[in-house]
C-alpha cells in the first residue's frame, strides 16, 4: 500500500496536467487578480477568470470524474485531485466557478433529473453559466434551518420573497442554489425546499458588500415577488434540508465528487513562506537565516505534511475503516485554520513590511500574506464556522451527546 | 510594586476616556481613512490645550512632567477608540529625540510649538535593510563646510506624510550596524531635496517613504554631538514598543467588550450565542489574555523609564511579545466570534483587528523581541 504513488491512469493525467500548466501559464493580466474565488470583485477579474476556466476545461482537465454524458471524462474518483495538485504546484490562477463545480454540480449529479443534468452540468464545467449559493440569511447563519426566505407555489410557478446575505459571486451568477421555505407550518427542517434559481429573474437585486481588506466578493441578495417556474425545484418540495446537508458535505470536502478536486489538495503555503523568507531581509541578511523563523516554518512544513498525508489517507477506505468520515470531515476545519496560521507567520516574516496595505508598491510578495491573513477568516467562518465543524465532529464522529 | 493608579491618574483616565468618547468615536476614524492627512489638526490642538502633549515632557522643556505611566493611560484610550492623532510619532519618537539630544534653543524652536499643538513631528529612522535595527543606517550625512549633505532613504516614517518637521538619522561615520557614527538632524518639511511619498498601511492609517537626494542642512540643525545618537534611538525604540503595548491593550479591551456584547445579543438556534459553552470559554480565554497583556504592559510602562537599559529591555521585550501573542489571539477570536459580519468593512471589529496587526509590526515584532529577550545575559 502506498497512497502517494500514482496509478497508471493518474500518472498519465498528471503528466498531461503538468505539461498543460507549464505550457499555458497565463501571463500577467495587468490588473490585480483575487487570491481565491471568494474575492472576485470586478467584472474584469471575473471575465478573465472565466476565460481561464474555459481553457482548462478545453484541455480536458476539469470535471474529469463526471460522466462523459454531462461533459466529464468518467475517470475514477481521485483523478481530479491529481489535476488540483498540479495546479497548486504550477501556481496558476484558481478556477472561478467553484460553487457550480463543487457545490451545485455534485448535488445536481446526485439527485437531479436527467433533464436537469443535461441542462446545467456541461455549462458549469465550461463556465458558460456561473453559480452562487443562497443559503445564509441575516438571521440564519450557523442555524441555517431557521431561514425565512419564502417560496410560495402559484400554479406552475413559485413566488420568492426574502433576503440572503454573504452570497459569494452573486454579482456574476446566472444561477443560485437557493434554500427557501415552502411550508411555514411544518417543523423548521421539514419546510425547506431547494431551488435551481435563475438569478436574472425580475425582482432580484444584488448589493455588493465590502470586506475588511477593502475587497468585494460577497453580496446581499434581495427577492421581491420573484416569479420562477416550478421546474426549478430540485427533488421534491420539503427535501431542501436533506439536499442542503449534501451540498455542505461537498462544500466542506467530506464527500467525493467535486469537479475541482477540493481546496486542500495542493498545499503550497509553506513553499511560499520559504520563498518569502529568502526575499525579506533582517539586519542585512535573509530572514531565512534567522533561527526563530526557521523553526516556525519547519513546524508548519511538518504540519502541512501531516495534513497532506491525512488527505491521502482519507481517500483510501481501508485506512479510515473505523471512522470513514473522520478525515474528510476534518479537512475543512484543519486546513482553514492551518492556512490562517501560515498566513500569520508570513506576516511575521515580513516584519515591518507587514504594515503595508496590500497593493502598496513595496509590499513583500505583492502583499500576498496580508491579504491571505485577513481573508483567511472567510474560510474559518464561511461554509460553516470552525465552531460548527467541531460540534459536528464531536457529535457525528466521536459520538458525543448532542448539545441543545 | 504598586499596580494601582494614583487618584490623579484615575482622574486623568476618566477625563481622557470621556473626552475621546465624545470627540473621537470610531466613526471619526472611519471617515478619516479617506483623508490625505488621516487625523485632525484641530483635535490635536485641543489635545495640547488639555495638556496631553505636554504630559510627556519635563517642566524644564515646557511640559507638565508626567510619567510614562500617564502617557500609557492616554495611549490605552487611543487604542480603545482608534484615535489616529500622531502622538507616538510626534511626541515619543521625534519629541524624545529632540528632548534628549537637542540644545535649549532647539527645545524652544521645536518642542514649544509641539507642546502648544501647533505642529506635528516625525522621526525617520527605519531603513529597508534594517528591519527593526535603528543602527542599520545606510543614509549618509557628509560634512561640507558648515553644512551636511544627506543622501538616502527612510521607510515607514510614521506621520512622515503630514509632519511639519522631520528628525532624520544619518551616518556621519562607520557602516550600517555600527553603534557609533549615527547623527540626528532636524529638517523642516519644505527642505529642498526631501521627497515625501505617502504610503497606506494595513489599518487605514498612513506613513511615508522619505527620500533624501542631496539634501543640504546647516550644521546647526544637528541634534547633539556628531555620531552619538544611537543610545537615544535605542531608548526611543523601547518607548515606541511600550507605547504599542499600551495602545494595544486598549485595542484588546475594546475587542473583548464588543465581542462579549455580541455574544449577549446575537441569536442562533433560538438562543443567545453566548449560551454556547464553546464560545463562553473562548471569551474567557480572550479575557485572560487581555489581562496578561495588561500586566506586562504595566510593567513595561514603569520600567521603560529605568536608567538601566537592561531592565528596560527586559520588561519591554516581554510586554511586546505578550502583546503579539495575546493581541493576535484576542482580535482573531473577536472576528471569528462575530461570524460573517466580522469580516466586513462595515463592522468596526475589523478596524481593531487591523490596528493590532500594525501595532505588532511596529517597534519590533514578536520575533524581534523574542530574540532580544533570549539574548539577555540571564540566559
Ligand atoms: C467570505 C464568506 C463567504 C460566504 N459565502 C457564502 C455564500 O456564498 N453563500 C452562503 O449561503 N453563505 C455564505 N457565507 C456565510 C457563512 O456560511 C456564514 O457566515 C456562516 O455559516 C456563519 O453564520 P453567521 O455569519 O450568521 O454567524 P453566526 O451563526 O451568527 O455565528 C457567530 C458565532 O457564533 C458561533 N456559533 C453559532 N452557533 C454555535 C454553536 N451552536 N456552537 C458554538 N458556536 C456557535 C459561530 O461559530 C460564530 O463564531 C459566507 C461567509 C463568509 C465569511
Amino acid at each position: 500500500m502506498d497512497p502517494t504513488r500514482d496509478t497508471a491512469e493518474t500518472r498519465d493525467l498528471r503528466e498531461r496536467a503538468r505539461a498543460f500548466f507549464q505550457d499555458n501559464r497565463p501571463s500577467d493580466p495587468g490588473f490585480k487578480l483575487p487570491q481565491t474565488f471568494l474575492e472576485v470583485e470586478s467584472e474584469e477579474q471575473f471575465l478573465w477568470l472565466k476565460a481561464w476556466q474555459k481553457q482548462v476545461y478545453g484541455a480536458g482537465l476539469l470535471g474529469v470524474e463526471w460522466p462523459a454524458a454531462y461533459g466529464g471524462k468518467g475517470m475514477p474518483s481521485g483523478s481530479q485531485r491529481v489535476v488540483a495538485e498540479e495546479m497548486g504546484r504550477a501556481g496558476v490562477p484558481f478556477i472561478v466557478n467553484r460553487i457550480g463545480l463543487d457545490w451545485a454540480g455534485p448535488t445536481i449529479l446526485a439527485v437531479g433529473t436527467e433533464e436537469q443534468k443535461q441542462r446545467y452540468l456541461r455549462n458549469i464545467l465550461s463556465c458558460d453559466e456561473v453559480w452562487c449559493q443562497g443559503f445564509s440569511e441575516p438571521g440564519a447563519g450557523s442555524d441555517l434551518a431557521s431561514l425565512r426566505t419564502s417560496a410560495v407555489r402559484n400554479g406552475d410557478h413559485y413566488i420568492v420573497n426574502g433576503h440572503k446575505v454573504w452570497t459569494t459571486q452573486a454579482l456574476w451568477a446566472d444561477f443560485m442554489i437557493l434554500l427557501a421555505r415552502t411550508d411555514t407550518s411544518a417543523p423548521k427542517h421539514a419546510g425547506i425546499s431547494y431551488f435551481l434559481f435563475p438569478m436574472k429573474s425580475k425582482g432580484v437585486s444584488v448589493r455588493p458588500l465590502v470586506k475588511m481588506t477593502g475587497e468585494g466578493g460577497f453580496n446581499q441578495v434581495l427577492f421581491e415577488d420573484v416569479l420562477v417556474p416550478a421546474s426549478c425545484l430540485l427533488a421534491g418540495e420539503g427535501d431542501g434540508w436533506r439536499l442542503a446537508v449534501m451540498t455542505l458535505a461537498f462544500e466542506r470536502g467530506a464527500s467525493e465528487g467535486s469537479a475541482t478536486g477540493g481546496a486542500l489538495a495542493a498545499g503550497g503555503d509553506v513553499a511560499r513562506l520559504v520563498a518569502l523568507a529568502k526575499e525579506v531581509s533582517r539586519d542585512g541578511r535573509p530572514a531565512s537565516e534567522d533561527p526563530v523563523m526557521r523553526d516556525r516554518i519547519a513546524e508548519l512544513a511538518i504540519e502541512e505534511e501531516a495534513l497532506l498525508a491525512s488527505a491521502l489517507r482519507a481517500r483510501v477506505p481501508g485506512l479510515v475503516e473505523e471512522r470513514p468520515l473522520a478525515l474528510p470531515f476534518l479537512s475543512k476545519l484543519v486546513a482553514t485554520e492551518f492556512g490562517q496560521r501560515a498566513a500569520a507567520v508570513g506576516q511575521e516574516l515580513e516584519g515591518p513590511l507587514a504594515q503595508y496595505a496590500f497593493g502598496a508598491e513595496r509590499a513583500a510578495d505583492g502583499g500576498h500574506f496580508q491579504r491571505a491573513y485577513m481573508n483567511s477568516f472567510g474560510f474559518t467562518i464561511g461554509g460553516g464556522t470552525s465552531e460548527i465543524q467541531r460540534n459536528l465532529v464531536g457529535e457525528r464522529i466521536l459520538g458525543l451527546p448532542k448539545s441543545t | 510594586m504598586n499596580f494601582d493608579l494614583t487618584p490623579d491618574q484615575k482622574l486623568l483616565e476618566s477625563t481622557m476616556a470621556s473626552f475621546l468618547k465624545k470627540e473621537s468615536p470610531v466613526s471619526r476614524f472611519r471617515a478619516l481613512r479617506e483623508d490625505p492627512v488621516g487625523y485632525s489638526k484641530s483635535l490635536w490642538k485641543t489635545m495640547a490645550e488639555l495638556g496631553w502633549i505636554g504630559l510627556a515632557f519635563p517642566e524644564s522643556a515646557g511640559g507638565l512632567g508626567g510619567s510614562f505611566v500617564d502617557v500609557a493611560i492616554l495611549l490605552e484610550q487611543f487604542g480603545a477608540g482608534l484615535v489616529p492623532e500622531p502622538f507616538v510619532a510626534s511626541v515619543l519618537a521625534a519629541g524624545t529625540a529632540i528632548l534628549r539630544a537637542g540644545s535649549a534653543e532647539q527645545h524652544e524652536a521645536y518642542l514649544a510649538p509641539l507642546i502648544a499643538g501647533d505642529t506635528t513631528l516625525a522621526l525617520a529612522w527605519a531603513e529597508r535593510g534594517g528591519r527593526y535595527d535603528p543602527t542599520w543606517v545606510e543614509t549618509t550625512a557628509t560634512k561640507q563646510g558648515d553644512a551636511y549633505v544627506l543622501q538616502g532613504e527612510k521607510i515607514f516614517v510614521q506621520n512622515g506624510h503630514a509632519a511639519d518637521v522631520l528628525v532624520v538619522s544619518a551616518r556621519t561615520a562607520g557602516t550600517p550596524g555600527d553603534t557609533d557614527g549615527i547623527s540626528l538632524f532636524v529638517l523642516p518639511r519644505e527642505t529642498e531635496g526631501l521627497r515625501v511619498t505617502p504610503v497606506n498601511t494595513m489599518d487605514g492609517q498612513k506613513a511615508a517613504t522619505i527620500t533624501l537626494a542631496g539634501v543640504v542642512v546647516p550644521a546647526a540643525s544637528r541634534l547633539g554631538p556628531e555620531g552619538a545618537a544611537a543610545p537615544v534611538l535605542d531608548e526611543i525604540m523601547d518607548l515606541g514598543a511600550a507605547a504599542a503595548c499600551a495602545e494595544g491593550l486598549g485595542v484588546m479591551r475594546a475587542s473583548l467588550a464588543m465581542t462579549v456584547d455580541y455574544l449577549k445579543t446575537r441569536e442562533q438556534f433560538g438562543v443567545k450565542i453566548g449560551t454556547f459553552q464553546a464560545l463562553q470559554h473562548r471569551a474567557v480565554d480572550m479575557f485572560i489574555r487581555t489581562e496578561l497583556a495588561k500586566s506586562t504592559s504595566i510593567l513595561a510602562s514603569v520600567k521603560v523609564s529605568d536608567p538601566d537599559p537592561a531592565e528596560r529591555r527586559f520588561a519591554v521585550s516581554a510586554a511586546k511579545v505578550e502583546l503579539a501573542i495575546c493581541g493576535r489571539y484576542v482580535t482573531q477570536q473577536a472576528i471569528q466570534l462575530h461570524g460573517g459580519i466580522g469580516i466586513t468593512d462595515e463592522h468596526d471589529i475589523g478596524l481593531y483587528f487591523k490596528r493590532m496587526h500594525v501595532l505588532n509590526a511596529l517597534f519590533g515584532d514578536e520575533e524581534h523581541h523574542l530574540a532580544r529577550f533570549g539574548a539577555q545575559p540571564a540566559f
